[in-house]
């Protein structure tokens, strides 16, 4: 007859009590991402920064809208203006702070709305394929196949000057290749056999994108759009200094620093000073996503 | 086809489960009496699927994945389906399953044609079969805890909170778990514990019919066989039907009552697990049979398996086998052998059989040369 | 392979038609009165309408488009009525101009880009590789706007070795005058390509070295540096992809840039005719960055296929 193992009558294996509690997805990931220096040190200098422009007026007395003509353009350190004062007499610390806020909103704004469009878009395309699929993908590549920059300047141009069209164009940028993240990730999901399994539960599309494909999506999206703020703040207040973002006297970095440029020879380092700050805050949001793509990356196996 | 025994006591280790009284050399069928008494749950007739690979820039070709199967499978019975890889078992469980559209043919489930179902009548119907997958690790959502897997399909069928909590404490006890693994994450287990819980979720919805598909050939030896007695014990306990697909012929022959034996997307053989070891008519079943190692020297050698298996896009006309079959006849290539019942209860599709069969030949036995 | 090649290349016909309709449909909505500028002060409705009809501005979206793009395929821009010439040929300087930036930037940035990478990876875990990782943060950090403006100020303003902006004279400059001019802007631009390219060579490279193919390269006895050399072979694929888009947006992001340089190129052209709402120039000016993005997507795309034979689908 047949080689056949002799197998004892059915009784299941036992069950191992006594297990250690496991330890949540979660709970992993935040163990790991706080244990990142890199990355909580941009957090924190994130934190510091919002929190800095949030309450600005408490950090300062000076007005960042009316400046005094004849303090023009002093020096990073002078007597009661401890990093100068701008073209017009305003104090730059002030102006700094105020105009953080715009250029964290005007960076962080398009993000969240084009992650959120972008992901609906790539995952139903990656989970419906076809035809479907098909057209929303090409849709998708015809925006892709512009430089993002020239793309958000067209759109800014197409759409006026202000912060919420420039708020806008960034995001339509954004759209296109978040999708493409969305879409990949769906179709590597979507053979997997708990996707099978769901379908055989008699559950809708809606219901499997929602519960199955959307979580397990999350990750790649996730750490890519983290990475896109930083580019965001950065276009934005490029289109700020190219004068189609906010409008004056509003301040904000990128306006700012176009402003100054005609100082850079008088006050070399005050006309710097927005820049920088541009700089610190981009490199802080792409700290803090590198940070979060090696946390979320545990091998689970 | 007999009705599973009551005990597991009642018979002799080596007799596969479910055979109550017939011992392991009778190949000999059971009466009829017996048969009638199982109801057909399930009959699947002239399924047929095939998909289409882009071969060009403008052409296209077909892959025949499921060619004309058809079988019944009897309440509380277990059906093998074996086969090498590639020959459309797993197909043709999707195909059941109605994960895929079939070209042709009709699945019906309790007499009723599944296909002609919509809506929430189709939901309802469907709920009966499900199906355990075999990779045990891909088969779960790593983002969701083992409970809450388990919890979907009843979520999606509307059971309120503490009905599902309810059920999913039922459902881990059978499988052998223990309720405190309802929080844990796959990747926390082990592939045998895995496995417990996609049996655990596929009984969820308390399915008459459950399809294995090579459920236990990603899992070491030994915990194939604790998950092998698991699927026997819940399968008395549940009055559960199975259909149970693997490559390995072992496996089969330990879970089943019936076995189909498939090939290039056809059926080749139906019969009796004994009935295929004692006596195997198919050159493809003798040549998958010789390659098993065995013991027993009284086994007569078959002709061994020649050549690769050939492409599915262009498989050979007439019989697919010829190609690799060592008592391939001009026949073969002509036409395609149909199914006859050569032995009571066994079917058979090869020219070797029947009325095409050569003059002078034996039952069951083949020439061992070429002609 | 060749079948491939075929696809890749008709892909990248409806992208391009579609980037056309995307550049038509942007511009139709901006803000302004095309006419303006055209009609002299005390133009009446009458001769208004006149010549909206003249110029074709009456006719449905559709049309205008099919009209313009036939008119693109025959190589007329149209005329800019604020630079009083055909569009094409500013369009031809002004794209001369910015691929003699691009080419020095894309040098400049792939070039030490991946010769950081190489370093980081072979160094790995050293400060070497440290410091460039940090460096590399920084390019992809840093706003090219801001870097521009420090370059002025370190080498224009305080040390006076560099011309703050304009392009090398075209007769009487000679190399060492090309090099003062291109030098800023140059860099400004190369910046965020040393940090992207350097990474994506440090991490390509880290993951070839992994591989299992390199352990039996090391057992058979190959040193070091004939090491590196199969590595590198199989490491390119996506150095190359990401050094080919670089090149893209370099050729189309350099608005910001050229505008801070007074460097005459597409970007600055593109800028000021928005400001002054000239519509013929954007449009075309916008089209020929887009277009050459697209064409140098599906160069790098093909040249994939040509160096990476896991690309290639067995029929």
């Amino acid at each position: 007859m047949v080689a056949m193992v002799q197998v004892p009558a059915a009784v299941p294996a036992t069950p191992d009590t006594g297990a250690v509690a496991p330890r949540s997805y979660l709970a992993e990931v935040r163990t790991r991402f706080l244990h990142n220096r890199a990355g909580m040190i941009a957090v924190s200098a994130l934190v510091l920064l919002a929190v800095a422009a949030l309450v600005a007026p408490l950090l300062s007395p000076y007005d960042p809208l009316i400046g005094n003509a004849t303090r023009r353009l002093l020096p990073i350190g002078s007597a009661g203006h401890p990093l100068g004062t701008d073209e017009q007499g305003r104090d730059m610390l002030t102006r700094l702070l105020y105009g953080g806020r715009l250029s964290l909103l005007t960076g962080m704004l398009p993000v969240i709305v084009s992650t959120v469009i972008g992901t609906v878009i790539g995952a139903t395309a990656g989970y419906l394929g076809g035809p479907v699929g098909a057209v929303l993908m090409r849709t998708m590549d015809m925006l892709y196949a512009f430089p993002a920059i020239m793309l958000a300047i067209a759109i800014s141009a197409s759409l006026g000057p202000g912060v919420t069209n420039s708020v806008l164009a960034i995001s339509m940028v954004f759209i296109a290749p978040i999708s493409r993240v969305a879409e990949a990730a769906t179709r590597r999901v979507i053979f997997l056999e708990y996707i099978e399994a769901a379908r055989l539960s008699g559950a809708s599309t809606a219901c499997i994108l929602r519960s199955q494909v959307l979580p397990n999506i999350f990750n790649p999206i996730f750490v890519y759009a983290s990475g896109l703020i930083g580019l965001s703040i950065v276009i934005a207040s490029g289109l700020s200094f190219l004068g189609m973002g906010a409008r004056p006297p509003v301040p904000e970095w990128g306006f700012m620093l176009n402003s100054l440029r005609g100082a850079i020879y008088v006050q070399p380092w005050v006309a710097a000073l927005p820049g920088f700050l541009i700089f610190v805050t981009s490199m802080s949001c792409n700290m803090m996503s590198d940070a979060l793509r090696d946390a979320l990356d545990i091998k689970d196996a | 086809m007999t009705m599973p025994t009551g005990h597991s006591d009642a018979t002799n280790a080596l007799t596969p489960p479910g055979t109550g009284w017939r011992s392991a050399s009778d190949g000999a069928t059971p009466s009829p009496a017996t048969r009638t008494q199982s109801p057909v749950l399930l009959r699947v007739e002239g399924l047929r699927k095939r998909f289409s690979v882009r071969t060009g820039l403008c052409s296209k070709a077909y892959v025949s994945a499921v060619d004309n199967v058809s079988f019944t499978v009897e309440a509380g019975t277990t059906l093998g389906i074996v086969g090498e890889t590639g020959c459309g078992k797993s197909t043709t469980a999707r195909l059941v399953l109605g994960l895929i559209e079939p070209d042709a043919g009709s699945v019906a489930f309790e007499g009723v044609d599944v296909q002609t179902l919509t809506g929430p009548r189709r939901k309802t119907v469907r709920r009966n079969m499900q199906m355990v997958f075999q990779d045990p690790y891909s088969a779960l959502n790593p983002r969701m805890s083992i409970g809450e897997s388990i919890a979907f399909p009843l979520r999606v069928h509307g059971y309120s909170k503490a009905e599902q909590r309810e059920r999913i404490e039922i459902l881990l006890q059978q499988v052998g778990l223990h309720s405190q693994h309802a929080s844990y994450y796959p990747h926390q287990m082990s592939g045998g514990q895995r496995q417990r819980v996609n049996i655990a979720r596929a009984l969820a919805l308390e399915p008459r019919l459950v399809i294995a598909d090579e459920a236990v050939s990603a899992l070491d030896k030994s915990v194939q066989a604790q998950v092998l007695n698991l699927l026997t014990d819940l399968q008395e306990r549940l009055q559960l039907t199975y259909i149970f697909i693997s490559h390995d012929l072992n496996v089969v022959q330990y879970m089943s009552d019936r076995v189909l034996v498939m090939y290039l997307g056809q059926i080749v053989e139906h019969c009796t697990p004994e009935a295929l070891y004692a006596a195997p008519l198919h050159p493809y079943t003798k040549a998958l049979l010789a390659s098993i190692p065995d013991v027993n020297p009284d086994q007569p050698p078959a002709a061994p398996l020649e050549g690769e298996l050939p492409s599915p896009l262009s498989p050979p006309s007439g019989c697919r086998f010829r190609t690799r079959c060592a008592a391939a006849m001009p026949v073969c290539a002509a036409a395609r052998p149909p199914m006859l019942q050569e032995r009571p209860g066994h079917f058979v599709a090869c020219h070797l059989y029947g009325p095409s069969a050569p003059a002078g030949t034996d039952e069951g036995h083949i020439p061992l040369t070429n002609h | 392979m060749t079948l491939m090649l075929l696809r890749r290349l008709g892909l990248a016909i409806p992208t391009l038609l579609g980037v056309s309709v995307v550049i038509f449909l942007l511009m139709s909505v901006l803000p302004g009165d095309p006419l303006a500028g055209l009609l002299a002060q005390d133009a009446t409705a009458a001769d208004r309408a006149a010549l909206t009809h003249s110029l074709g501005l009456d006719a449905p979206l559709a049309v205008r488009y099919v009209r313009w793009l036939g008119d693109v395929l025959h190589g007329d821009f149209g005329y800019s009525p604020y630079r009083k010439r055909d569009v094409s040929e500013l369009l031809g300087t002004a794209f001369a101009n910015t691929v003699r930036l691009a080419v020095a930037a894309a040098a400049l940035g792939i070039g030490t880009g991946v010769t950081l990478g190489v370093l980081a990876a072979v160094m790995r875990g050293r400060v070497i590789d440290r410091l460039v990782s940090m460096l590399a943060m920084t390019g992809i950090s840093i706003p090219s706007y801001w870097i521009a403006i420090l370059l002025i100020i370190i080498f224009s303003a305080t040390l006076k070795w560099l011309p703050a902006g304009g392009i090398p004279s075209a007769n009487s400059g000679g190399f060492l005058d090309y090099v003062q001019h291109v030098a800023m802007p140059a860099f400004a631009s190369a910046f965020v390509s040393i940090g992207v390219t350097a990474r994506m060579t440090r991490a390509s490279l880290l993951e070839t070295y992994s591989m299992d193919f390199v352990d039996l390269l090391r057992a058979k006895g190959l040193r070091s540096w004939q090491v590196l050399w199969h590595v590198a072979k199989t490491a390119a694929s996506p150095v190359l992809t990401v050094a080919g888009l670089q090149v893209g947006f370099l050729l189309g992001g350099s608005v910001l840039v050229e505008t801070i340089f007074s460097w005459p190129g597409l970007g600055q052209l593109i800028f000021q005719a928005i400001a002054a709402r000239d519509f013929k120039v954007l449009q075309a000016g916008v089209l020929v960055v887009a277009v050459t993005f697209v064409l140098m997507n599906l160069l790098v795309d093909v040249l994939q296929l040509l160096i990476d034979p896991r690309l290639r689908k067995v029929a």
